[in-house]
């Protein structure tokens, strides 16, 4: 083939000919409005939900009460035989607000194994509602467990909005792992190590998203491994099987240039035997026996990047002695690390809430930037900053207009972003309303000095059923979203979410109004209104 | 007020700099979301199509992509690399998608009237000889004739992709094309 292949111009132009039949034409409004309407709420209510204190979990679980929220409707049994959730309290403290979660199941990561190098090795993404760059976790499950097997925990986590991605638990047992010079050991690592570069570099991760590898028991002492290495695990292994013949790298990853860097460390009754030889009540001493150059390389990895947060789970009645990780804590530590062992009553199978928790507390430091110390602007000062507002589009939905408003707003604003507002509503900005199945949300921008500001979401017939922190640059601190009851005159209930914003930052807001018992058709008389910063926060939109 | 319509949208790249549109996209404006959608959605459906090679799953492709560019557009640091981007997603959804279909061969076509006339008939390759050559071919091989000859990208563009080198892409390629060289005929 050359670049004037006669055959290769036919081919061309006959190719285009064929792929003309492709159906092209598209209503490029209703894709974005579904992209955007399904990505942030899904299909029902409580669809929202960023990582949430622990504080503001329980004020939300006091607004649930007080709302009523509730996917079965009071007096209403369930049909005999019918399938229903009866979450226990410790499930609520870890799902009361669940969000949709998108799945995207067989991403190839990478390619090889020493015994096929045509194997393709898959892994299935979660991914929550949250925008920007969300907080990324990579988990392995354990020995020979496949990840459709192990759906419990990504979806929790991607609850929580996290993107999760997860790759089928390692194969070789110990004794084969480390059999041929250990080609089997470095087959599993490697593999792992692609899944961090996937999620650091294909389209579905971020390079600069924390990223925290987690693993289950066998898949904790590889994931283990991949974190204590970091960006060195590259050449840390070339230098080994340089130095000691073998064993050749076998996985060739989808995203080869990403980084192998890992934040956060989160091993789940893991086999950390492997670093600790001599040290292990466990067989770790077989590692030593047969494979004492593996061994040796693997423990020089503990402090190569000190940086890296380390939370181990181990259960006090585990087939796995608690000296292992209490060894492998122990070495950290001395090595620089930030690390803590949390010992559970229990065996080898880890109280999930435990486990959500543990993941979600350690990704939440590693999301929030340090803030700068600014007190919030008081309310009754004049503000100074502006709200501009996206294109306004108003939308109709069976002849009934859901019109949203923004109070208080600087005139000057009001002029740039709402010049098409007759005097009647000279005074609000109107944001987009989006009507999609069950769900109304709004969204527009604002650029605000640092603060907190209140912004009050009513929704006029219906109950304001949910409320989500909006998404600054994906990230919000604690405490900054509160729920209120108080009616406010008006016939239902008024809901309070106050946040905080950095200068220049992008704000979503958004409101989850419609019960998922609530017949759609009701939606049509459902005038909404979203009110943002006021500093009159009374003001009525009519 | 009833719903807008969004006058001038086709004129995406002449209204506004793509920096614009994406930036406003990037923070949720969903107009701007939209002009993007009408600018590209024909060049996706076209790529994915080329891999699917049905119409139905070259949409639920498209539509699957949609939706992760909404939340990822972000990740998009450079406005001319948008469309790259936005192929590439594509094609990784429609492989997906064709791989969970389990790999079927699509439907040899029975040699008939062609769908199309070519501006030379002597010169041209049938419609049902090259729908058959592409049915035989592997989802990947799909893939880098799509990227290829649909999306117009090189092999430094199609590399990241498929996960292959730019050198492998071109050899990959050079390979394909003798074989479809050989199936439609010209040697």
């Amino acid at each position: 083939m050359t670049e004037h292949d006669p055959f290769e111009a036919r081919f061309r132009r006959a190719y285009r000919l064929y792929l003309d039949e492709a159906p092209t034409e598209v209503d490029a409004l209703a894709v974005a409005r579904r992209a955007a309407a399904q990505r942030r709420f899904g299909s029902g209510a409580w669809r929202w939900m960023p990582a949430f204190s622990a504080g503001v979990i329980a004020t939300l679980l006091v607004g649930v009460l007080i709302f009523g929220v509730s996917t079965v409707q009071p007096g209403v049994q369930p049909a005999p035989g019918a399938v229903t959730s009866s979450p226990s309290p410790e499930v609520l403290a870890t799902s009361v607000a669940p969000v949709e979660v998108a799945v995207i199941e067989d991403l190839v990561y990478a390619t090889g194994s020493h015994t096929d190098d045509t194997t393709e090795l898959e892994l299935d993404l979660y991914s929550g509602a949250r925008l920007g760059d969300t907080p990324i976790i990579v988990h392995v499950p354990g020995h020979n467990q496949s990840r459709k097997s192990a759906t419990v925990l990504p979806q929790a986590l991607a609850e929580h909005g996290a993107t999760v991605l997860v790759v089928d638990g390692s194969r070789p047992e110990p004794e084969a792992a480390i059999a041929d010079d250990g080609r089997g050991f470095r087959e599993l690592v490697e593999s792992v190590a692609c899944a961090v570069r996937f999620a650091r570099g294909s389209e579905y991760g971020s390079e600069t998203a924390p990223l925290v590898l987690s693993g289950y028991s066998y898949g904790g002492g590889s994931a283990a491994h991949v974190a204590l290495a970091g960006e060195s695990f590259a050449s840390l292994w070339e230098e080994y099987g340089e130095s000691t013949g073998g064993p050749p790298s076998v996985i060739e990853c989808t995203v080869g240039e990403a980084s192998t860097r890992v934040d956060g460390l989160v091993g789940i009754v893991g086999t950390y035997d492997i670093f600790i030889g001599e040290e292990s009540r466990w067989d770790g001493a077989y590692w030593l026996e047969h494979a004492p150059e593996l061994q040796q390389m693997l423990q020089s990895t503990i402090g190569m990047h000190p940086e890296l947060k380390v939370r181990l789970l181990a259960g006090d009645s585990d087939w796995l002695p608690i000296e292992v990780p209490a060894t492998f804590e122990a070495l950290a530590t001395e090595a620089g690390y930030d690390v803590a062992l949390t010992e559970f009553a229990g065996g080898h199978i880890v109280p999930m809430e435990l486990t959500v928790t543990t993941i979600m507390d350690l990704v939440d430091p590693l999301a929030v930037a340090p803030r700068a110390a600014t007190d919030p602007a008081p309310l009754s000062e004049p503000t100074t900053g502006t709200i501009t507002l996206g294109i306004t589009d108003l939308v109709e939905m069976e002849g009934q207009e859901l019109v949203g408003y923004i109070l208080g707003s600087d005139e000057e604003a009001q002029d740039e972003a709402a010049p098409e507002e007759d005097a009647a509503t000279s005074n609000r900005e109107v944001v987009r309303i989006v009507v999609g199945d069950g769900v109304v949300s709004a969204s527009g921008r604002a650029e605000l000095p640092p603060g907190t500001y209140p912004l009050w979401v009513f929704a006029g017939e219906s109950r304001c059923e949910s409320l989500g922190r909006p998404m600054c640059g994906g990230q919000a601190s604690e405490g900054d979203a509160k729920v209120s009851s108080e009616p406010m005159g008006y016939p239902d209930y008024l809901c309070m979410l106050s946040f905080d914003l950095e200068a220049g930052e992008h704000i979503r807001i958004g409101l989850s109004g419609l019960p998922p018992n609530l017949d759609p058709q009701s939606t049509k008389t459902v005038p909404c209104w979203v009110s943002s910063w006021a500093r009159e926060p009374w003001k009525q939109p009519h | 007020m009833g719903t807008k319509s969004l006058s001038g949208m086709t004129g995406f790249a002449a209204a506004e700099s793509n920096a614009a549109v994406l930036e406003q996209a990037v923070a949720g404006d969903e107009v701007a979301f939209a002009r993007i959608v009408a600018a590209y959605h024909a060049d996706l459906v076209r790529v994915a199509y080329g891999i699917c090679g049905e119409r139905d799953l070259a949409l639920d492709a498209v539509q699957a992509a949609w939706l992760i560019a909404w939340r990822k557009l972000g990740h998009v640091r450079q406005p001319d690399r948008l469309r790259s981007w936005l192929v590439a997603v594509t094609a990784n959804e429609a492989r997906r998608i064709v791989r969970k279909r389990g790999r079927r061969r699509l439907v040899e076509l029975a040699a008939g009237k062609p769908e199309h006339s070519d501006p030379d008939p002597t010169d041209a390759i049938s419609r049902v000889d090259l729908g058959n050559a592409l049915g035989r071919l592997k989802p990947e091989e799909r893939s880098l004739i799509a990227l290829r000859y649909g999306a117009d990208l090189d092999s430094t563009e199609i590399g990241p992709i498929l996960g292959l080198t730019a050198s492998g892409v071109r050899a990959r390629l050079a390979r394909l094309m003798t074989r479809l060289r050989k199936e439609l005929g010209d040697d």
